[in-house]
């Protein structure tokens, strides 16, 4: 699997809101984070990264915070 | 109960130095004898570093007896959070997997302490990687809350608030990305700040989460934390998050009081929490009101947006920073409870789309200003540290939950402002409650100011634990 497959591949997985076949997430675990996934892992993985995302629309024009002087915030 | 050199502020220590009423190794002596007697109980320490700062204190009071006093730090026992690094003594983070790691430069705030003249005492213990706030550590044991030592002295920094708590260094320095100085600073009834981002260099200091990480000081009064500040405080060529501006003399207006002061409260955020706790912050209005501040109400954003920001910057962060820890030692993850991040919790971190972490940090950008726009007409904001009273180690008591525990804290470090917490009470069973003020970026000054004026007009600091038998 490549990279835009294993990205593809969790798109899906976290869509489906389900674990979905470990060896899915196992492969996409190992391609994007270099990690191993451990045996029945990967509802722990998907739970923390459904909690870990940030979709909201926000003004595409606001810069990203970079740093904390309130004369460039 | 007054024993020795332990109680004296930095203040007073200096004074004694100065004037050569107490040498530093009598201090020193002192400090260690206590240190040995008391932290068999309280373990604070990772490491004491007996012999250097007996050695540091002679050649303090050689200096001193020359003439050559350097200032308020000069002579004063110090103990570091043992994830910043100190040239030949072992620098852990709380990990036993790292306990051959031996740095061989000093991080900045070990560099600037040294300069000012400071003894070190030796390493604090603190939660593993300086992640969770239990005080509960696998690897070198759990730190005792020295009010009770059957209850957690908060986190990350448990084994500086402890050690400042029990009168075993005035000075400890720790390290806040989510309230991990000042938690443990209000579960042991002591001061902590955590300045403004930048405010202090981060070069050497176990990195957890980049942009949210801030280096700080615990003392038991704010006059000592002002004293701290002022050596820790600048910019740091090594560190390029550090800012280029100026650093004010903070002890100029720390007595100015707070007369007129416009001081600001969000009523609804400060809602959740212990009784005692939310009515211990109430009666903290009322005082500030009586000594001369003017109470405002301002509706800052609210929590649950800033968690969410918090949480996706959080997970991105720190997978990237524990990713080589968790390859080398992934058994080092098995106990982590929340807060604290689980080995599944950094896998899934390197799984979250860049453009999640882009829209988080633009929605930080956006929080901050609404922020700033809210506060506007205040100096400070006031809020709890810390929803509950000390407890006993382990889990929550219901309803609350991870979340609530950092709800008072973790925004600012997301915001990046300037906080102190500082005692404002006693829950029933005798345990300490913190306040904090809130100030704008880069105005600690103001921060001092306001907590100065609160602390001076109440007793609350001026209470220590019983003596451990």
């Amino acid at each position: 699997m490549n990279r835009r497959d294993a990205v593809v591949s969790l798109a899906a997985l976290i869509a489906a809101c389900s674990p979905g076949p470990e060896d899915d997430l196992q492969v996409v675990v190992r391609e994007l984070g270099g990690f191993e996934l451990k045996p029945g892992e990967g509802p722990a993985v998907l739970a923390s990264l459904k909690g870990s995302r940030y979709t909201v629309d926000i003004d595409p024009t606001i810069q990203p915070q970079s740093d904390f002087d309130p004369d460039a915030a | 109960m007054r024993i020795g050199p332990a109680w004296m502020s930095i203040g007073e220590l200096g004074q004694e130095l100065a004037h050569r009423r107490l040498s530093c190794v009598e201090i020193v002596q002192a400090t260690l004898d206590r240190t040995r007697r008391l932290d068999k109980t309280l373990n604070t320490y990772i490491t004491v570093l007996a012999d250097s700062a007996l050695a540091e204190a002679k050649t303090v009071d050689a200096e001193i007896a020359k003439g050559r006093y350097r200032g308020p730090l000069h002579g004063i026992p110090v103990a570091i959070k043992d994830h910043i690094d100190t040239a030949g003594v072992r620098t852990t983070a709380g990990a036993k997997s790292r306990i051959t790691n031996v740095p061989t430069t000093d991080a900045a705030v070990v560099r600037r302490v040294k300069q000012a003249g400071a003894v070190i005492i030796g390493k604090a213990n603190m939660n593993k990687f300086a992640d969770g706030e239990s005080g509960d550590n696998p690897d070198f044991g759990r730190i005792k809350n020295p009010w009770n030592t059957q209850y957690s002295p908060g986190g990350s920094s448990s084994g500086a608030g402890a050690q400042v708590a029990a009168g075993l260094v005035p000075l400890s320095i720790g390290s806040d990305n989510g309230g991990s100085v000042r938690i443990p600073a209000a579960l042991c009834g002591v001061v902590g700040l955590k300045p403004t981002h930048g405010r202090i260099s981060l070069e050497g200091i176990f990195p957890r989460l980049y942009s949210l990480d801030h280096p700080g000081p615990l003392t038991r009064s704010v006059a000592d934390c002002a004293i701290a500040l002022q050596v820790l405080a600048g910019h740091d060529a090594e560190d390029t998050t550090t800012a280029r501006r100026s650093v004010p003399d903070y002890a100029a207006d720390l007595r100015s009081g707070i007369k007129g002061m416009a001081i600001g409260v969000d009523r609804k955020y400060a809602t959740v929490g212990q009784p005692h706790v939310l009515a211990a912050f109430n009666a903290t209005i009322d005082l500030l009101h009586r000594i001369g501040a003017t109470i405002v109400d301002v509706t800052i954003p609210s929590y649950a947006e800033m968690l969410a920001v918090g949480n996706t910057i959080a997970a991105c962060e720190y997978s990237v920073a524990a990713a080589h820890l968790f390859r080398e030692h992934p058994s080092d993850f098995d106990l982590a409870k929340p807060p604290a991040a689980s080995g599944a919790d950094i896998k899934a971190g390197a799984l979250v789309p860049a453009v999640d972490y882009i829209r988080a940090s633009q929605k930080r950008r956006q929080l901050q200003r609404d922020y700033a726009r809210s506060t506007r007409s205040v100096a400070v904001f006031i809020a709890p540290s810390y929803p509950l009273a000390p407890r006993p180690f382990g889990e929550y008591p219901k309803p609350y939950t991870a979340d609530d525990a950092i709800r008072y804290t973790f925004p600012f470090d997301l915001l990046g402002l300037p906080a102190i917490s500082v005692p404002c009470g006693f829950s029933p069973d005798g345990m300490p409650i913190g306040v904090q003020f809130i100030g704008r970026a880069f105005d600690e000054a103001t921060v001092l100011r306001a907590a100065y004026a609160y602390e001076q007009a109440t007793e609350w600091h001026t209470r220590h634990p019983v003596e451990i038998a």
